[in-house]
């Protein structure tokens, strides 16, 4: 299967490792991802705060350029970035006049025809039941809560993908490589996101509750889809466990490192040996 | 007709301002056949009224035309005033010149013109017009009542006082309704089963009604004073006539924890069981998806217990027929199912736990808490533990005006028997707290206001005006997730019981028997009016009526008084020794009919027939359509698919519609 | 407000009593102001409005007809707008090809509760009629001076059913043998079955069965009443007529039990009157033939060259020749531009002298009393003149809506040569497209006019 893959700044820099998981992984299930040459920011972080058609503007290029390159489908691994391709492509597809005036901006042309995915509806797309017989080494001691973040599933009109409020996909991915995911009451409660930087004590707040909720359910460890939440989940756990005084340990995996550790790839060329929050 | 007479309304100013009526008046004279034409102030008023008949009798007209306001305002009016000069009714037109003309143009020239045409118009009709006569039909004198709730005991009980048989049809063992598993009512938390048994003892026992339970409609046939109904009566395995009531058998029965319905799950009962102590007929009814006996042939301890011989194992389905006359649909409601991911827009509310987490319960289930007669004798105990909860939280509108997953109205219900739960929850737990999370208060009947200022005065309910996004659990106790939009911030609660108050909506299953009746529904399957506010209880399917919450989602005080509305609609029906119909129906000339039968395949009401023509020696003729006048409604949808035009619509017959056009040509 | 000379339209609506006419009046209760330009018939319901209003609406010199009603699940009398809305689609295709012009009908479902729909409505419907302008191109010939266009109208009729046996037309009598194995047109050489049909036939006749064989003889129809006259039956490629037709005939029907010699394109006709109840096939004996073709352009659009349902099947069919579709005839006339298409139809009906041999040949049409008999009122006129023709033939065209099964023996009785099957076809082609429907080819589905479905599509409704 050939994709489209838009990394972002995420995947190309604080988070590479989550690349480098993601490369190994897909290569495994025959899964090409090719990044699309001169891609730019999505517009994420600042723009669709300060100017409206800019933050249209800016993921709309990308989508010309992934079909300009002869793309069909687009992998964007970090949500943040696939919900601003998505929303950018249904605005268009809404209004006419504005797929007219951003085409115009982007200089290219915006037909909205490729389809943007995130990883879990690529793991869907090879298809569970084609993932289960390849599996070599079934993650039977792993409990994991799977941690979906603000973003995989809403707004619920525009990403169009699971149930907004009780998802359970990546928990069927989690069964095929024989882990047993717990049920937990914080899969899509805010992580503190962008706040690392700007507002420490917000994300310490916040993914404090997120680990504490996944540790009472009892949970050896979190899986995510998002590289900003394992950043606040992982890189941040020590911080956090200073903080509230209590003790997690909780190792935090990308979802492409357990599927990766499940078909036999091993943990170091998945880069997990470069998580701050080791395995016990 | 060739004596017309014309009469110009001016309506006071409201025609007079915009159109010239003398010039009207004068023009419509000089059309052929025009007798007279004059115009005078209010023409629905007693002197206008007997200008029209001093003309007619002045006059010799033998037709005539009011040019005024609608045909739904007065025709009505004018045929009453016509046929006291002794006129034919049927041989009045209205030229609507205010609705339609004066009150939507305001050039005088051209609403002088148009009214001027319309009028015209009417002439040309009325012209053709055919005196007619009302048709009479034979009514049966026995009524039909659906549902065995409070609104069909209400309008059984009041018809069957009147003096006429009523056969009531309830689908559940036992009749009631929701009300019979309610605890307290508001406003006045009175005994909910303390008001309603008495009544429903008197409908067991009151010599003109013939209860079916346990029992559905399977059909209706026939026309309003003519219907004929099947019903099936589901086996009970119970021999009702035998059986005593005196309850050795369900005491006897080792299968004795299945969900009870009647306590929507919060209780057992056995397999075989009478729903609850005050039923009627208390009699039990054998549930045959759990009976041992009837799935393989084990048990039987019940058959072996009973002394009077009353259990029947091999109890079939009997379907029989009722003749009636006039039907009264009390179908009830049921409660949004919350949990059930359902496809589609109802999507259920997965986020708050109802189904995962035993604690959070609809407002039903807490009612079955609270009754003393429940699964709990009152006490209110937390499903999960049976302990006692401390700290309550009621939900409101779940389902109710959200048009992202549920329905978009207002169940109307639930801000009074929250309030009402506060109190109950309160008086029963002293030390407990009640929270409600609600958008609005919608208290509006008589005492409401003050019952709501009750709950939050006296029994310190606490009120917070926002939506609750989440529910999910920690440790033993639910943690809701909310908001206080007037003090602008979010709100969680450690909450040992939730109760959701669930939309309402109508009962199962009743769109099939909307159409077995030729009854309408709107899109989330409540029945329609014929008019929402002077026909309320009364709908499109001549001698069908509603009541309750089959209508619309309504409380206890406003079903029964639609169920006496009904029941006086209905009386109405039965006080006439003939049913007199309007004669505006179709016919059909059966010498040109060439008996292609395409009006019986169209006609909605089924009211055409496939008939002969014979000769008075019985010699075979010709086939032929024919038009059954006892249920015609006058669509003339045969007229338009007759190819010969062997069917005609009295009243908009061809040849009066194609002189309207005509005239204007 | 208006300027002196400025055109004011006529616009007559034709609305129902319950949904639409109250909406009217909710818009006078709230004082909504629109041009007074429309002018209203109430009606009871959208179902009682037939087809010939409209025309008769445009006869009078209406510039714009409106018709409207309740909503679809909403109607008053449960029904009737839905089998409107299925009328209405099957009647503006058959109105498109005659070239009308089609802006000029408009269908609403408006309520009781929308009057401001009505005001817009209204207001919008009547400044489109504005810049329209007056609709003076009703039944307008304007000439055809394009030679093309004569061409056109020859390959147009060839590609229908074609002369008859001695053709009046100079334009008729073409022969049309065409390539793919269909054998030579007229030949009156006897096939292999001509044997089997005799034998059969003086059978039935000997032991009674029936009483009189209806079948194709030497030079036209006969009715053999006795069985050694059962020779006079013949079957060849001469055997075009649709003998169905005879089953309507009272002097036919006093002759006793029938047997009807059919091919299998007839045999479609019978199915039809069987669900209308005009014959009874318990006594009406069905002698089926299988046929190869018999020359006529319809032939190679056929699908049905074996009897089906027909009580004796005489033969068997060669293998089914490939179908060309019946595109293109219809599709030359829908490329021309509405008032070009009406005066192309109107040079056609300018033939016509209402002599209904249409109607009499057609096996469907027997209403005792026609329609375009009726005088009051008169819903045709009957003189043959433009107004007239239209009246009659759209009529015509609309009465057959899902019943004509193409047989094509009207075009092949017309003495004028006027192209009647092209809007037959129109119908039956709506009819397939909109609701996969095609007459006569199953018993057991129900006809298409006095049936309806919820999704009928009603993109052309506002």
């Amino acid at each position: 299967m050939r994709l489209a893959y838009y990394p972002g700044c995420a995947l190309h820099g604080s988070s590479n490792d989550y690349e480098q998981s993601l490369r190994a992984c897909l290569g495994k299930l025959e899964v090409e991802p090719q990044e699309i040459q001169e891609w730019i920011c999505c517009g994420a972080t600042a723009a669709h705060a300060l100017n409206h058609k800019l933050s249209i503007a800016l993921p709309a290029r990308n989508l010309a350029l992934a079909e300009q390159q002869g793309f069909e489908d687009l992998l964007a691994p970090c949500p943040m970035c696939s919900m601003q391709l998505l929303k950018a492509a249904k605005l268009m597809d809404e209004d006419a006049g504005l797929r007219r005036e951003i085409s115009s901006v982007i200089e290219a042309e915006a037909s909205g025809r490729v389809k943007v995915l995130n990883l879990i509806q690529v793991f869907q797309r090879v298809g569970l039941d084609r993932i289960k017989p390849v599996v070599k080494k079934p993650l039977a001691d792993l409990k994991p809560a799977c941690y979906y973040g603000c973003l995989l599933t809403r707004p619920p009109d525009v990403v169009k993908f699971d149930d907004p409020e009780q998802p359970s996909s990546m928990e069927a991915i989690m069964a095929v490589l024989g882990a047993k995911p717990v049920d937990w009451n914080y899969r899509t409660e805010c992580c503190g996101a962008g706040m690392t930087m700007a507002k420490e004590e917000t994300v310490l707040e916040l993914s404090q509750r997120i680990l504490a909720d996944a540790q009472q359910h009892g949970a050896n460890c979190l899986v995510t889809a998002c590289p900003m939440c394992h950043v606040n989940l992982d890189m941040k756990q020590g911080d956090i466990e200073r903080h509230s005084g209590e003790r997690f340990g909780l190792p935090v995996y990308y979802l492409t490192d357990l599927v990766g550790l499940a078909l036999g790839i091993s943990a170091e060329e998945l880069g997990i040996d470069r998580h701050f929050v080791k395995k016990v | 007709m060739s004596r017309i007479g014309v009469f110009v309304c001016w309506c006071g100013e409201n025609i007079a301002r915009t159109v010239d009526v003398a010039e009207v008046a004068s023009a419509s004279a000089k059309i052929p056949g025009v007798r007279c034409s004059v115009h005078y102030k209010y023409m629905c008023s007693d002197p206008g009224q007997a200008m029209i008949r001093e003309k007619i009798e002045r006059e010799r007209l033998d037709a005539v035309v009011v040019a005024s306001c609608s045909p739904h305002m007065h025709l009505k009016t004018f045929r009453k005033t016509v046929e006291r000069a002794g006129l034919n009714p049927y041989l009045v037109e209205m030229a609507n010149i205010r609705e339609q003309c004066s009150w939507v143009h305001h050039d005088r020239s051209q609403a002088t013109a148009k009214a001027a045409e319309i009028i015209r118009m009417s002439v040309e009709k009325v012209r053709q017009d055919h005196a007619l006569q009302p048709i009479r039909v034979p009514v049966t004198r026995r009524a039909m009542v659906i549902g065995g709730g409070v609104a069909g005991i209400q309008a059984a009980l009041d018809i069957a006082d009147a003096g006429y048989e009523v056969v009531m049809v309830e689908r559940e063992p036992s009749i009631g309704g929701k009300m019979a598993g309610l605890s307290e009512t508001f406003p006045t938390l009175d005994c909910s089963q303390c008001i309603l048994t008495p009544r429903m003892v008197e409908v067991g026992q009151h010599p003109r009604i013939k209860l079916y339970s346990y029992s559905e409609v399977e059909a209706v046939d026939g026309f309003i004073g003519n219907f004929t109904a099947k019903i099936r009566q589901k086996a009970r395995y119970v021999d009702i006539s035998k059986c005593t009531g005196c309850g050795e058998c369900w005491n006897v029965c080792p299968l004795k924890r299945n969900p009870s319905e009647f306590d929507f799950k919060m209780g057992m009962r056995p397999a075989i069981y009478v729903p609850f102590p005050q039923a009627v007929p208390a009699r039990p009814v054998i549930d045959s998806k759990t009976c041992a006996k009837l799935i393989r042939n084990g048990c039987g301890l019940c058959e072996k217990k009973c002394q009077a011989g009353a259990i029947n194992f091999k109890d079939t389905d009997k379907v029989v027929e009722e003749k009636i006359g006039a039907v009264v649909v009390a179908t009830g409601y049921q409660l949004y199912d919350i949990g059930k991911q359902q496809t589609g827009k109802l999507a259920g509310y997965g986020e708050y736990g109802y189904g995962k987490y035993k604690d959070v319960i609809d407002s039903l289930q807490f009612e079955r808490l609270v009754s003393a007669s429940g699964p709990t004798n009152g006490a209110i105990k937390r499903p999960s533990d049976g302990k006692e909860p401390k700290s309550v939280v009621f939900v409101s509108c779940v389902g109710s005006r959200d048009n992202a997953k549920g329905l978009s109205y207002c169940s109307k219900i639930c801000c009074m028997y929250t309030a009402k739960h506060t109190m109950l929850y309160k008086h029963k737990v002293h030390d407990g707290q009640a929270h409600v999370f609600y958008m609005d208060l919608r208290s509006g009947g008589k005492g409401y206001e003050e019952f709501v200022r009750r709950a939050i005065e006296q029994d310190g309910a606490k009120y917070y005006r926002g939506r609750v996004s989440k529910i999910t659990q920690q440790n033993s106790k639910l943690i809701v997730r909310g908001a206080d939009t007037l003090a602008g911030t979010p709100v969680t609660i450690e909450a040992d019981l939730v109760v959701l108050a669930a939309a309402m909506r109508p009962s199962p299953g009743v769109t099939d028997l909307a159409r077995m009746l030729n009854v309408g529904y709107d899109e989330h399957g409540f029945l329609l009016e014929s008019h929402p506010k002077l026909r309320p209880v009364e709908t499109n399917a001549g001698g069908v009526f509603i009541c309750g919450a089959c209508h619309s989602p309504k409380d206890i005080p406003e079903s029964v008084a639609q169920a006496s509305a009904a029941a006086a609609k209905t009386q109405i029906l039965f006080a006439a020794e003939e049913l007199t119909r309007e004669p505006e129906i179709a016919q059909i000339n059966e010498q040109m009919c060439a008996a292609c039968f395409a009006c019986y395949r169209t006609c909605p009401y089924h009211a055409i027939e496939q008939a002969e023509v014979h000769t008075p020696r019985g010699v075979f003729v010709k086939k032929t359509a024919r038009v059954n006048p006892g249920l015609c409604m006058g669509c003339g949808t045969c007229v338009a698919v007759c190819p010969s035009k062997s069917a005609e619509l009295e009243g908009f017959t061809e040849q009066e519609i194609y002189s309207m056009v005509e005239s204007l040509a | 407000m208006s300027e002196a000379n400025q055109f004011e339209p006529k616009i007559i609506a034709y609305v129902c009593n319950w949904c639409t006419y109250l909406g009217a009046d909710l818009a006078g209760t709230t004082r909504l102001e629109y041009p007074a330009n429309v002018r209203i018939i109430r009606l009871p319901c959208t179902g009682r409005i037939d087809f010939n209003l409209l025309v008769k609406a445009f006869e009078i010199g209406a510039d714009t007809v409106l018709v409207s009603g309740c909503h679809p699940g909403d109607c008053h009398y449960t029904a009737g707008n839905y089998h409107a809305r299925r009328r209405w689609m099957l009647f503006r295709e058959l109105l498109d090809t005659l070239g009308f012009d089609l802006r000029r009908i408009y269908f609403t479902w408006i309520s009781a509760a929308e009057g401001r729909k009505w005001q817009e409505e209204i207001t919008r419907i009547t400044e489109e009629t504005r810049k329209l302008g007056p609709y003076r191109e009703l039944y307008k010939k304007n000439g055809n001076q394009n030679p093309s266009l004569a061409t056109e109208d020859e390959s147009a009729r060839s590609a229908l059913e074609c002369g008859g046996l001695t053709p009046p037309c100079p334009r008729q009598g073409m022969d049309l043998g065409k390539e793919g194995g269909v054998k030579p047109p007229h030949s009156k050489a006897p096939l292999a079955q001509e044997q089997k049909l005799r034998e059969t036939c003086r059978k039935l006749l000997e032991d009674g069965t029936v009483q009189v064989v209806i079948g194709y003889g030497a030079g036209g129809p006969v009715f053999i009443r006795r069985a050694e006259d059962a020779g006079k039956l013949v079957w060849n490629t001469n055997c075009q007529a649709n003998l169905a037709t005879y089953l309507k005939r009272k002097e036919i029907k006093r002759l006793g039990k029938a047997a009807v010699v059919v091919k299998a394109c007839d045999e479609r006709g019978l199915v039809i009157l069987e669900k209308e109840s005009q014959i009874d096939r318990l006594t009406l004996r069905v002698i089926g033939m299988a046929c190869d073709g018999m020359g006529q352009p319809k032939c190679d659009a056929c699908k049905v060259h074996q009897p089906r349902f027909a009580d004796e099947i005489i033969g068997e069919a060669a293998a089914q020749q490939p179908e060309t579709p019946h595109a293109t005839e219809t599709d030359a006339l829908m490329q021309m531009p509405p008032a070009e298409r009406m005066s192309w139809w109107a040079q056609e009906f300018e033939r016509c002298v209402k002599c209904y041999a249409c109607r009499q040949v057609c096996p469907l049409c027997y209403c005792e009393r026609c329609i375009a008999d009726k005088n009051r009122p008169v819903v045709i006129d009957t003189s043959a003149t433009p107004k007239g023709n239209f009246a009659w033939h759209i009529t015509r065209a609309f009465h057959l809506a899902g019943r004509c099964v193409g047989c094509g023996e009207c075009t092949r009785a017309c003495p004028a040569g006027i192209p009647l099957g092209l809007l037959n076809l129109t119908l039956a082609r709506a009819a397939e497209k909109h609701f996969g429907y095609q007459a006569g080819m199953d018993p057991k589905v129900e006809p298409l006019i006095g049936s309806y479905a919820l999704t009928d599509k009603e993109d052309f409704i506002r």
